[in-house]
């Protein structure tokens, strides 16, 4: 009996101790797999998290958040140009309706590209939180997690900038928001908005390096330069918009300056290289999103673009039959959106090589091919030839980096500067600066010879050809020049929208029912100009109570 | 996981039963004090049969009563490591002159540290009785089943920037009763066993822990969320606007509350009575929960032969069939799908008035824009079904001819499965999965194209040595 109580006990003392080892067996770290706490500890998960954001700047689709559902293509030049006088929507006239919506106004909250930027844009916001709230703990180099820090909050500014300016005020995020906050969460201002951007600009301007202070194998990561570039657009959109922040010209012209006297940036002696490969990344590159062409074409494992495709040559000529001709070069690989109008062709000057290095038309040589323009699959005649690539690995993975700021737009953003603060020599000479360049341009590469993709041909312009601008302009007129100046230089980059409406030009070149439309969506008190907005996310407003922009239910 | 659980019986003179569990159950998808769960469970059973005063009922061939209460736990719909912000890989970019491909690691997913076990207590009670030789049989139970801590994925806004994690949403309760009665005879070679059931089920939500509906569903691009779970309704209801049929004429859709609208659009109805149409008019559409379901089968046995088959139905149900949403559109016609329903054959124009399927146009003005493709009463259909699950016939061997082979059974037979299902639903299934859409219960009988069940026809030889 003894014994037996002595053999209960020891089996009731080891079951104790052996559930309190099982207990350890279920703590488990997810095996193989990176957690949050453990990111900035290992500098090369510090950087792949900061790889993370970059990407959801490339992303033009689907799966949400990179992980859910699918949500549809979205393309910065679906507002820039095709809301605007420069483009029309292009392909068949039935394809893709969402567009009609936009540049008709008759958007609702369920617009796909509206959706899915602003879907996009919080995930690249949340990524860049993830960043920015963990990044001080870690145990990685000091100078890489300034760094990181840097570009972290370059991104989170620079998807804060899209929101803004397509839908106003939103809601501030310093800190991942969590699912028990949700329900205090609500719009800012506008104004606040841009705060907000600002802030984080500067705070990058202060941790990033140059363009020259990273390894070559980085090019393409954020800049001092590109932090003080869209500090500069930012504060000019504000001029002309929402000014409650009460910017001035001056510091546009600063932040201009800046950039220009660090010595990075040059323009390009070949205007009709800057879409080129040759052009990825050159002196005259601010900021552009990355792409290379990989079998991969849908996703975040994805590192090509959807851009080219939608936007390249669609032809009646494919045989239907022949599912391979579709892959035929020359014979309409890709979807024919975004056609530039001919108002916009008309803009340019006579002679400008720009024109030819912007839009091609029916019968040109592009890249070596002829190229057929079907009018029932195109909108205007037109198609962009700053887009034209040959076809890549797979259709849906283009390799063309999309230019997001060039150093032509800096000089004509300081040149708008020195205008509005009666530096008109100045604004002048930078003018003409752009536009000397242009007038050395060459033809496009491959537009002279069926089969000759990468040939320069000069343009042979008559002398005279893109004459400077007046050294007497001042005033309107010499604002005029230069807002020419930026149509022309920076035609199919998606930046014609957004300077139509900050210079209150945008309702007028509007059919009148189309102004209409945008003008109810629009804020109308206490701003410079009418900020028309496109509605926010249908989920977002009408389950989370999130307030609708102006005249949508 | 790891479980310890202890059993106790009791048994007198087969007429008093009692049963009891407890188990302890941890789990690694939890953490520290939420890893345990504690379920009890019992059970009593009264065999009234073999009591002395039940001998001289002869008619009464068994009977017995049953009562239970037991609880269990749930991890099934817990992620691995749903309490830990796990990184995503893959998240690439390119950098540099060679367009080198740099990996990237997002927390793309939320996590939730306090998610713990889901829980469902059962409290049984329930009648066996069975008469005539035990030819005939009946099964009777009332149950109420409280699920605690329900796991689903918490529907975050889009402006979260990562996707939802898995979390304790809702509390509910499914009431119901539950019968059965089986007769089998024989009528000289024929033997035959018939069987029917019927079951009804109420489905309510208690508790969202004071949090607000959850809207979800959103199971398509361009849908958007279909259902709410809402205290004092069955879950995952749909929800979403009552269509009213078309504008007939350009009168009427002038003078209606849909700014914008012309004749061949769609009419709401403004439920809350404010003059205007928009996202406060949602109401209740129907449910995925049906009003009761049942079933019959029968054997026959004639001779080496023998057949059965199985019927199970469903009735009240509805479905949202999501699908149509996609292939009945008025205006995106052109945007990811190119097919339609043959019905938008008989769409409204101004020369087929009287129609019920809304025009065809690029230019959707209807209240203030977009309004004919929006969610409605018009993608919800009842889903009531009866199916033949099963039939199978198959023809045995005489003892006799086999035995000499060594063989003690040679049976052959064809079978069906899925034989017939007759349905008003227009979607490719109406039998849709309960756990829904990517294992969520919150787009429960939202039908984005489920894969259909397929018939299977099959021919078999079953021999016994």
């Amino acid at each position: 009996m003894k014994t037996s109580n002595a053999v209960r006990l020891l089996a009731f003392t080891a079951l104790v101790t052996l559930s309190q080892g099982c207990q350890k067996f279920l703590d488990k770290e997810p095996l193989g797999a990176t957690t949050q706490s453990n990111l900035f500890n290992d500098p090369v998960n510090a950087v792949q998290a900061v790889n993370a954001i970059y990407d959801v700047a490339s992303w033009d689709q689907g799966p949400k958040f990179g992980v859910s559902d699918y949500v549809g293509q979205t393309y910065e030049w679906m507002f820039g140009d095709v809301m605007s006088d420069d483009a029309e929507k292009g392909s068949t006239p039935s394809d893709f309706s969402a567009l009609i919506d936009l540049k008709n106004w008759t958007v609702n909250p369920s617009n796909v590209p509206s959706t899915t930027l602003w879907v996009h844009s919080f995930t690249g916001v949340a990524r860049a939180n993830t960043v920015i709230n963990n990044i001080d703990d870690g145990t990685i180099d000091a100078a890489l997690k300034s760094r990181l820090k840097g570009e972290a909050l370059f991104l989170r500014a620079y998807f804060y900038f899209n929101l803004v300016k397509t839908f106003g005020g939103m809601p501030l995020f310093e800190k991942a928001v969590l699912p028990t906050e949700v329900a205090s969460v609500t719009r800012s201002s506008i104004a606040e908005t841009y705060a907000f951007i600002e802030k984080d600009l500067k705070d990058a301007v202060a941790l990033l390096p140059e363009k020259t202070g990273y390894a070559s194998a980085d090019l393409g990561r954020a800049t001092k330069g590109a932090a003080n570039g869209y500090l500069a657009r930012a504060i000019m959109y504000q001029l002309g918009t929402d000014n409650t922040n009460k910017h001035t010209w001056q510091e546009v012209y600063d932040l201009t300056s800046t950039v220009i006297t660090s010595g990075k940036y040059s323009l390009l002696a070949n205007y009709a290289a800057i879409h080129q490969t040759i052009g990825e990344n050159s002196s005259e590159s601010v900021f552009e999103i990355q792409f290379a062409t990989s079998n991969d074409t849908y996703g975040p494992i994805m590192t090509g673009t959807t851009n080219n495709v939608f936007q390249n040559n669609r032809v009646a000529t494919k045989v239907s039959s022949d599912p391979a001709s579709a892959n035929v070069p020359g014979t309409g690989w890709g979807y024919g959106f975004n056609n530039p109008t001919q108002n916009l062709v008309n803009e340019f000057e006579a002679n400008d090589p720009r024109l030819e290095a912007t839009v091609y038309k029916n019968n040109d040589i592009v890249l070596g091919l002829r190229e057929t323009i079907d009018l029932s699959q195109n909108a205007t005649g037109y198609l962009s030839r700053k887009v034209a690539v040959l076809v890549p690995a797979a259709n849906q993975a283009g390799p063309q980096n999309i230019r997001k700021m060039r150093y032509a737009d800096i000089l004509l953003m300081k040149a708008e500067a020195a205008a509005q603060t009666s530096k008109n020599a100045e604004a002048v000479a930078l003018v003409n600066q752009v536009r000397a360049r242009a007038r050395t341009s060459t033809r496009p590469p491959g537009a002279t010879t069926v089969g000759t993709a990468d040939n320069y041909a000069p343009t042979n312009a008559p002398a005279g050809t893109l004459p400077d601008i007046s050294a007497g302009l001042a005033g309107q007129p010499l604002l005029n020049a230069i807002w020419h100046e930026r149509r022309v230089e920076l035609a199919e980059e998606s930046l014609r929208f957004w300077d139509l409406i900050r210079t209150g030009r945008y309702f007028g070149v509007l059919p009148s029912a189309v102004a209409a439309r945008a003008m109810s969506h629009s804020i109308t008190t206490g701003v410079v100009n009418p900020i028309p907005l496109l509605p926010i996310d249908l989920n977002d407003a009408q389950v989370w109570k999130l307030p609708q922009n102006p005249g949508y239910n | 996981m790891l479980s310890y659980f202890g059993r106790a019986n009791y048994n007198f003179r087969d007429r008093y039963l009692v049963t009891a569990t407890l188990r302890f159950d941890q789990t690694s998808r939890f953490l520290g004090s939420q890893r345990t769960g504690t379920f009890p469970s019992v059970g009593v059973a009264w065999n009234l049969s073999n009591e002395e005063f039940m001998k001289g009922i002869t008619a009464v061939s068994a009977l017995k009563l049953r009562g239970s209460y037991g609880a269990v736990g749930n991890q099934n719909a817990a992620p691995n490591y749903g309490y830990a912000s796990v990184a995503t890989n893959n998240q690439n970019y390119v950098f540099g002159p060679d367009k080198a491909k740099n990996p990237g690691l997002a927390i793309a997913t939320l996590n939730n540290p306090d998610l713990r076990w889901e829980t469902a207590v059962t409290t049984d009670f329930g009648i066996d009785a069975a008469f005539l030789d035990n030819k005939l049989t009946f099964t009777g139970d009332y149950f109420e089943r409280k699920t605690e801590h329900m796991i689903a994925l918490l529907p975050v806004p889009n402006f979260v920037g990562q996707a939802p994690a898995s979390a304790n949403v809702a509390s509910l309760r499914n009431r119901g009763v539950e019968l059965a009665l089986n007769y089998r005879n024989e009528i000289g070679k024929l033997q035959y066993n018939a069987g029917i059931n019927f079951t009804k089920v109420n489905n309510l939500i208690t508790d969202l822990g004071g949090a607000n509906p959850i809207a979800s569903g959103n199971v398509l691009s361009q849908i958007g969320n279909t259902t709410r779970t809402d205290v004092g309704h069955e879950i995952a209801y749909f929800y979403g606007l009552q269509a009213d049929g078309i504008f007939q004429t350009q009168a009427d859709a002038g003078s209606s509350l849909q700014p914008g609208a012309v004749a061949g659009d769609v009419r709401y109805r403004d439920i809350n009575g404010d003059g205007k149409i928009d996202a406060n008019d949602n109401t209740y559409l129907g449910s995925a929960t049906p009003r009761f379901s049942y079933g019959a089968s029968l054997n026959l046995n004639y001779a080496n032969f023998d057949f059965k088959i199985l019927l199970y139905g469903v009735q009240g149900a509805e479905a949202i069939n999501a699908a149509a949403f996609n292939l009945s559109k008025s205006s995106n016609f052109a945007g990811l799908w190119n097919n339609f329903y043959a019905d938008r054959m008989d769409r409204w124009t101004p020369t087929n008035t009287g129609s019920n399927q809304p025009r065809v146009t690029s230019n959707d003005t209807n209240n203030g824009g977009g309004y004919n493709d929006k969610f409605s009463s018009r993608y919800v259909e009842d889903a009531s079904y009866l199916r033949a699950r099963n039939m199978e016939l198959g023809y045995s061997l005489p003892k006799a001819l086999i035995t000499k082979y060594q063989i003690n059974g040679f049976r052959v037979f064809a079978s069906v499965d899925n034989v017939f299902t007759i349905t008003k639903y227009r979607g490719l299934d109406p039998e849709i999965s309960a756990s829904g859409y990517y294992n969520n219960p919150l787009a429960y009988g939202v039908d984005f194209g489920n894969y259909p069940q397929p018939r299977t026809y099959r021919l078999g030889l079953n021999v016994q040595f």
